[in-house]
Order: structure tokens, then sequence, then C-alpha cells
């Protein structure tokens, strides 16, 4: 009996998906043009600190300990947000793309080195290691990208390996090599389309996991200080948790949905492109 | 005597919320001691009524719709769960198609084997497993007291259907349902696992449900059989009077299918018959004969009334029209 | 039992090797990182002692090639010489040693927890597909996924330190308070049950999902219609039958996991000030201590490998199927 969703869990899956790309497009908007439509400096004190959220319309979302507007922050850390979960998910999409790309198509002791590397550096705690990294080599958005990209790219090396393995033996890629095309030519505009879908669910996916990785990483307070971030801004709150524990849980909820959104829409990616798969 | 009375069954399967059955009115005894072979097409409905007499079908998808399967007076269709379970393996025990799949991968099968036997007996785990030891004697599976700790993995498939069997008969049962037991399994190791189903019958007793799509070997074990066609039964009578005279139009095609002579090896075997279309689809039976479609005699009645079940001469029955105007 | 002995042989030399290599890319950090590799590691604590750190440069020879540096680097490293932590002045092995049992007391904690409610939602969603239980279930395991580990762990403080008063929100000890044994021990429980729980919580959600995906595939099988035929109660079909089948990927994902609950540990150390070794490494990066981040990038590294070498034995002893191959 193979696992067949029922007809209501495909309805609620694809529901959710929409929900997710409502909500992404919420964030993303934010981001963009949210700036623009209400410029209040993040790290501009107004003077009255501590404030809850709906006291002031001033500070629709309240102040915090040094009267720092919460809502400016959360539109200044969607920003941060999105800039670092896209750019360390295309950094290390890239990378994942080359040592995989390379592994799969040359195979033998290509493969084999490389494959050790990967699991090499799947063995390293990866959070662990992206503190290492970002405390060496200091705090500033560049380093936070290029750690977390650092520590993520070996489980799309490992997606890319199998896809071109297979793809490889493919006929229409056996007769590409027959007739003496290009090993580059081959690799660009017959492997690697035709492997884009599940590298797009497995992007997705990462860029949600970045995100976190990133709140994580800004909580503990290494972030490029001059950035204010989601996680930056529950670690400030974390200080005065028992009178204004607001002050954490709000970044925590927006930092919530984005992650959810991300994921919802990285499944029906994935329902969409893949149907044989199941995800996991 | 009979031991068991299968009174107008209907098993119905749950497709997008629709319900069609697969066992359509079934109706038939089983004498104690005997072989009761049911045959046919694969998809007409054999396994799941096997399923249905044990009640073990893979709940939501498939259930028991109407009808009685008497046992002991007692019906099983309307049993509650406890009660099923004392029948279940110690009065009525089953072996399947697939042996190697059929085992649990990560338990010895002298475990498995002594589950059985402490589920339904007041026995140490001790005896339990000296009794398994016994039992895979009896069933000649070599080297009984090494073998009683291997894991199924180990071991052929000859072997482990030889283990189903042990863990079958591990209680004595009155009836055992043997659902397509050499399929899967290699010719030569096919005769010898028939050959010690035979034997052990005799030896215990017990009745047999022997469902298979091979005639050839209904005619060696069994003494009675139904021709099962699209979950209905077309036609039933003892192994002489059916083979001698098939009346039905599908049960003379399926005689017609089996090779004749010795086997492939020896020369040429004429071309064999085949049976033209397949089953039909469950929703795409509609009123009249099931078997129509594919039905070289089919006459107009056949395709909107239903032919019944009728006795046409001693135990040989057969629901057909053509075949019992005949017979008038 | 000769080839299970050479099996456990190889996949330890593998196990060397990652080893070994792991320290070759520490080795690397250090000298790509600007500045000379004793002054990240010592001197940017801003008091550069000059004769530590002159004896630090002889140790690793940093007046010698590469080569031989990365050989002496590594000769030190078998010897499970870490070097000195320049803020505590103490042997980096040493703090290690000291700050392991509360993470690992936090780890296993949160793993039997993640492990037996990922076991328990799981069975209970695959038992009903599409019900309720199972809808409910599967969308409380992605929030699992989605929310951030700290601020879990701060909510859960405000909830059940701040507002309820049930649960100590910081540290393994009530400070300033003399328990028996037995009183002393409850007193670690007491103080573990957020952090562990914070923790386990991440874990869960993925624990949920295959266990429920494993279960729906076993339930499938046709061994467990032998089962269902023998007579056996449902409940026995279940656990002893079904379950024993479905648990054994939770074990090599255990392996895989493991690297992601120590980072995780770290986290929920600093948000609970759980004195482990997640708080070591973060008070050493703003100590700038970096012999002693490493150290414990390095440790942690190497408990990923003896985890997911048990792992592997353990898989081995679990599954009678697979074969040891030498």
């Amino acid at each position: 009996m193979t696992q067949k969703p029922s007809f209501l869990s495909l309805l609620l899956r694809n529901k959710a998906a929409a929900m997710g790309l409502v909500v992404l497009a919420v964030v993303l908007l934010t981001a963009i043009i949210g700036p623009f439509l209400y410029q209040v400096d993040p790290w501009a004190i107004t003077g009255q600190t501590l404030l809850w959220p709906g006291v002031d319309p001033a500070h629709p979302l309240g102040t915090d300990v040094l009267g720092r507007d919460v809502l400016s922050g959360l539109i200044s850390g969607a920003r941060i947000s999105l800039l670092i979960g896209v750019s360390a998910t295309a950094a290390s999409v890239m990378v994942g793309i080359v040592i995989g790309g390379l592994a799969g198509y040359f195979r033998g002791q290509v493969d084999n080195v490389l494959m050790r590397l990967t699991e090499i550096f799947q063995t390293i705690p990866s959070f662990i290691f992206v503190i290492m990294l970002v405390a060496v080599f200091h705090p500033s958005i560049t380093v936070v990208v290029l750690s977390i990209a650092t520590v993520s790219w070996p489980p799309v090396a490992r997606l890319v390996r199998g896809e071109f393995l297979s793809l490889r033996q493919r006929p229409y890629v056996q007769s590409c090599i027959v007739v003496g095309m290009g090993e580059l030519r081959i690799i660009f505009t017959q492997i690697l389309p035709n492997a884009m879908a599940p590298i797009v669910v497995t992007a997705s996916i990462m860029v949600a996991s970045a995100i976190l990785i990133e709140a994580g990483l800004a909580f503990l307070g290494l972030q490029d200080p001059n950035v204010m971030s989601w996680g930056a801004m529950i670690g400030f709150g974390r200080t005065v948790l028992r009178t204004a524990w607001y002050l954490s849980a709000i970044p925590g909820i927006v930092i919530f949905f984005t992650v959810l959104a991300i994921s919802l829409v990285g499944e029906g990616l994935n329902d969409a492109l893949n149907p044989r798969g199941t995800g996991q | 005597m009979s031991i068991l009375k299968v009174d107008s069954l209907v098993t119905e399967l749950r497709i997008a919320d629709r319900h069609f059955p697969v066992v359509n009115d079934v109706s038939f005894t089983l004498e104690k001691g005997e072989t009761l072979a049911i045959v046919g097409e694969s998809g007409c409905g054999k396994s799941m009524l096997a399923m249905s007499l044990l009640r073990i079908l893979p709940e939501p998808l498939a259930r028991i719709g109407s009808g009685r399967i008497l046992f002991d007076d007692r019906d099983l269709a309307e049993a509650g769960v406890d009660e099923m379970r004392t029948i279940r393996g110690k009065r009525m025990s089953i072996i399947f198609q697939d042996p190697m799949a059929s085992l649990n991968p990560v338990e010895t099968i002298g475990n498995q084997i002594a589950e059985m036997i402490c589920e339904h007996e007041d026995i140490s785990r001790r005896d339990a497993r000296k009794k398994a030891i016994e039992l895979l004697r009896m069933v000649r599976l070599p080297d009984a007291e090494k073998r009683v700790d291997e894991y199924p993995h180990r071991l052929s498939g000859g072997m482990c259907q030889r283990v189903m069997i042990a863990m079958a008969l591990a209680c004595r049962p009155e009836i055992l349902i043997a659902d397509e037991p050499t399929t899967a399994l290699d010719v030569t190791i096919q005769a010898q696992i028939l050959a010690l189903l035979s034997n052990l019958q005799s030896e215990t007793g017990a009745a047999v449900i022997l469902i298979t799509h091979n005639l050839a070997i209904v005619a060696q074990i069994a003494d009675r059989l139904l021709v099962m066609y699209a979950g209905e039964i077309v036609e039933s009578g003892t192994v002489a009077s059916v083979f001698g005279n098939p009346r039905h139009p599908y049960t003379r095609q399926l005689i017609d299918a089996i090779p004749k002579g010795t086997g492939p090896i020896e020369g040429e075997i004429g071309r064999l018959a085949e049976i033209r279309g397949s089953v039909p689809a469950l929703d795409q039976r509609e009123r009249g004969c099931n078997f129509s479609q594919r039905c070289d005699c089919a006459v107009a009645r056949c395709r909107t009334d239903k032919p019944v079940l009728k006795q046409s001469s001693g135990d040989h029955s057969v629901a057909c029209f053509v075949a019992q105007s005949e017979a008038a | 039992m000769n080839s299970l002995v050479r099996y456990l042989g190889w996949r330890t030399t593998q196990s060397i090797g990652v080893v070994i290599a792991i320290a070759c890319i520490n080795f690397l950090i250090l000298h790509i990182a600007p500045g000379d590799a004793v002054d990240i590691m010592a001197g940017e604590a801003g008091a550069g002692d000059p004769e530590y750190m002159e004896a630090l440069r002889k140790s690793f020879g940093l007046d010698q090639p590469v080569h031989i540096q990365l050989f002496h680097y590594l000769w030190n490293l078998f010897q499970f010489n870490l070097g000195y932590s320049f803020h505590y002045g103490i042997p980096v092995s040493e703090l290690i040693f000291d700050k392991l049992p509360a993470t690992l007391l936090l780890m296993v904690a949160s793993l039997l927890i993640a492990l037996l409610g990922g076991i328990v939602l799981g069975v209970t969603a695959s038992r009903r597909p599409g019900s309720i239980y199972d809808t409910t279930i599967s969308l409380v395991s992605l929030l699992g996924y989605a929310t951030p580990l700290f601020w879990l762990g701060l909510m859960l403080i405000v909830v059940f330190s701040l507002k309820l008063g049930l649960l100590p929100s910081n540290g393994m000890y009530t400070i300033g308070k003399n328990y028996s044994v037995w009183g002393a021990a409850l007193d670690v429980l007491h103080h573990l049950i957020l952090p562990a729980v914070t923790l386990a919580l991440f874990f869960m959600a993925t624990y949920t999902r295959i266990m429920r995906a494993q279960m729906l595939q076993v339930f499938g099988q046709e061994f467990v219609r032998t089962a269902r035929s023998k007579g056996i109660s449902e409940r026995r079909v279940v656990y002893r039958h079904v379950l024993r089948n479905a648990v054994l990927p939770l074990v090599s994902l255990f392996g895989v996991q493991v690297g992601g609950v120590l980072g995780g540990a770290v986290v929920v150390e600093v948000v609970f000030g759980w004195p482990g070794l997640g708080r070591l490494a973060f008070d050493s990066i703003f100590q700038r201590d970096f012999n002693l981040l490493m150290g414990i990038l390095f440790f942690s590294s190497v408990l990923v490998v003896i985890v997911n070498l048990l792992v592997d034995f353990l898989y081995a002893l679990l599954d009678p199927r697979i074969e040891v191959v030498a």
C-alpha cells in the first residue's frame, strides 16, 4: 500500500503553499518598499523607552530599552534576513553545483575525493563552525553570508552529484558525447538544466535555514554591529524579558512566519516540480 | 460434515469514497479435512476472499459489506476483535504468496513461530522454542536446531515457505488457507512444497483452502474447486466433474490454457489457447454476466441479466445461461 | 565475528581520516585568517603576553615551512594537546572535559525527549492517516521547523518561569542551597527541564515526520498481514512488528543530527545559562580566546565522528539484514 495523500491533504498542502506565497510576498514588499513608507530610523532614540505595542500611534509596535522604534527595526530586519538568506543560498548552491557536478560527471577518483570532502564538511557541527568562522573573520554581512555558505553547500553537492550520475546515463546525453560535443557544453546545456528542479526545491528550503542561522548568529551578537536584524532585536529584548517580553516575542514571530512561509512554498514547489518524490 | 459455511459474502473496496464489491455474493461450504481450491485470474477477488475469512482485510481500504461466515455456528463476519483473535492462528491460519516478504525481517524465525504458540497456548518460552524446532523438523527444514535462530533473509524462498507452513500449523488449526503458496517459488521447489502441504494435511486432518491460478496444481491435490471470475463464483464442483465436464465458458478456456504434455522441454507443444481480454475493472462491471464481454457463446440475455449459480448435476453448479439452458 | 572486527577496524580507520582532515581545515582557517595564527589565537585578547606568545610560536614552529607547521599541529592534536586557553590559563582539553558532562546531560535528556515524543507522535499520526490527529501532528511538526530555537527558549522562560513561576530559567543548580545527593539530583533535573525541552522540540519535529512516513511504509508490508493472521493483539502488531522495523532509520538519523544538536546546544546553553561546552564556546568568542573556540570545534567534530561510528555499530546490531561485508 503506497502512501496516498488524501484529496483533502493535497488541497490543504496547495492551499498552504499559496498562503506561504502570500506571506512571503508581504515580507518581500516590506523589505523593498517598507523603508520608504515608514521612514523611521531603526537606530534613532525617540525618548520613550519600553513603550508597549498599541499604546502610541507614532510607534505602532512600541519601543525598546533605548527607545528605538520596533516596527522600523522589523522592516530593517526583513531586508537583512532576505538579503542574507538569498545570497548565502546562492553562494552555497553555486559551490554545491560545482563540486557535485564535477563529482557526478567525472566520477572515479574525482568523485571519490570530492565526496570525502563533502562528508568532512558535513561532519563538522555546522552552527559551531559558523560561529567560529564569523568570530575569526570579524562579523560583517559578507563574512556572515560566506560563513553560512561554507557550512550549507554539502547537501546541494550530494544532490547535484546524484542527479548528474543519473542524467549522464540518459540516451540524449550519451548521444551528445558520441557526436563529440564539448564537456562543458554538455554539462551546461544538457545536464544542468535537467537537474534544476530538485536544486530549486532544495534551495528554497535552504533560504529558510539560512535565515534561521543568521538569526541565531545575530542573537549571539555575531552579526555586523551596524545592522538591525531580527535575531539581534530578540537579543536586545532578552535583558528585559520580565517586563517587556514583547520585545523578544515580536521579532521571533516574524522570523517564524517568514521561515514557515518559505518552507511551505518549498514543499509546494517540491510537489509541483517532482511529483514522484516525497521530499524526504 | 462442513466446518465452514460462507453465505452471500460481499467484500468491498473503497476507492475515492465509493465502495466496489471485489467479492460479490459468494457462498460455499468447506468440508472437514478436504482440500477446496479457489481458482481464477489475478484480480478476481481470491485473495480478498481469503483475507475476509480471517478478517485481516486492509482496513479501512477494504471491508466486509454483507453476508455471513459461519464457523462452528459463529458468524465471523460479525465476531468481535477479541473473538477473532482466538480463531486466527489457532483454528484458522493462512500462508501467503511471497514467503520472504511475509516474515518479519528483524525477528528470528524461531521467535516468529514461538510467538504464534505462546499466543494461543499456555506454554513457557523455552517449551515454545522446543516446539518451534519440532515444527521446523516437521516441515523438513534441514538443520532445524540451528536454523531456528536464523533471520528470514538467511533462508531461501522455499525454506521461508516451510517456515510459514510450520507457523501456520503450529496450533493444529482446523482450516489452513494457502494463498498462492507456490507462485513465488522455483518450479522444482513448488512440487516439494505442494507434496509437503498434502502430506501434512493428511497428518493433521486440517481442511485446506487452496487459492491459486494454476489449474495443474488443483488437479494434483484438490478435492473440489470453485472457479471465480470478477468477484463471483461461476462454477463449482468436484475436481473430477469440473475437469471432466467444464460447463462455464470461462472454466473451459482456463482448462484449455493449461499446457498439455509433459513440459516445454519435450519438443513442440501446441500454441496455448489464451483467454482474450482481461477481467473488467471494478468500475466497469455492469449488469449482466461479467464474462459476457470475453465470452464466445454469449447471447443477448447475458448482457442484461446476471446468471446465478445453479446446481446442474450432483455437486456440480454453474452460473451461465447458456450452460444452464443446455442442461435443461 | 571475524568480519565484524574487520568492519570495525575499517570504519575506525576511515573515521580517523575524517578527524585528520577536520584538523587540517582548522589549520587552514588559522592560516587564511587575518594575522598570524598566534595573533589570532591569543593576541586578540588585547593583553598579548609576549612570553606566552613566544612559547606558542615556538610550539607551533611558526618560523618553519607550512607543512612542518601542519605536522606539529597534527602531532599536538594527536596527543590531545589542544593548547592553552589564553583566558583561563589552563589547558583547553581540561576546560572541555570540565564542561562536557553538563552538555552531555543536556543532549542525552533532549534526545530522549525528542525520540520518545517523535515516536509517540509519529505512531499516533500514522495510525489514522488523514485524521484530525494526523493533521494536527503534521502541522505542529511543521511549526517545529520554523521556530528559532533561542526564541522558543525565551518564550518558554516567559511562560514557565516568569509568569507561572514553575521552573528555573537559569543555571544548573540553585545557588546557596545545600542538598543531599538526591536533593541535588532533583535540583539539576528541575533546572534541566526547560533547556532540554527547548532543544528537544526542534528535533522532535524531524523525528515525528520520519517516524510517520516509516510507520506508513511498514504498515503496508506483507509481514504485518502475517502478524495479524496470528491472532496477536493489534497493539502487539504495532509495537512488536511495525515499530521495530520503522524505528531503525531513526537510529541513523540520530547520527546525522548529532552535529545539529551540538549547535543547538550552544544557543540553548546561552539562553538558559547552562554551564556546558556551548556556553564555554560563547564566552570564548567574546574573550577572543580562539584557541579554546578552535578546540571546542575540533572536539565536537570528533564527538560527531564517534557518535556516527557508534550509530553504525548499533545499526548493524539492530538490523540483522545488515551483513557485515569485509
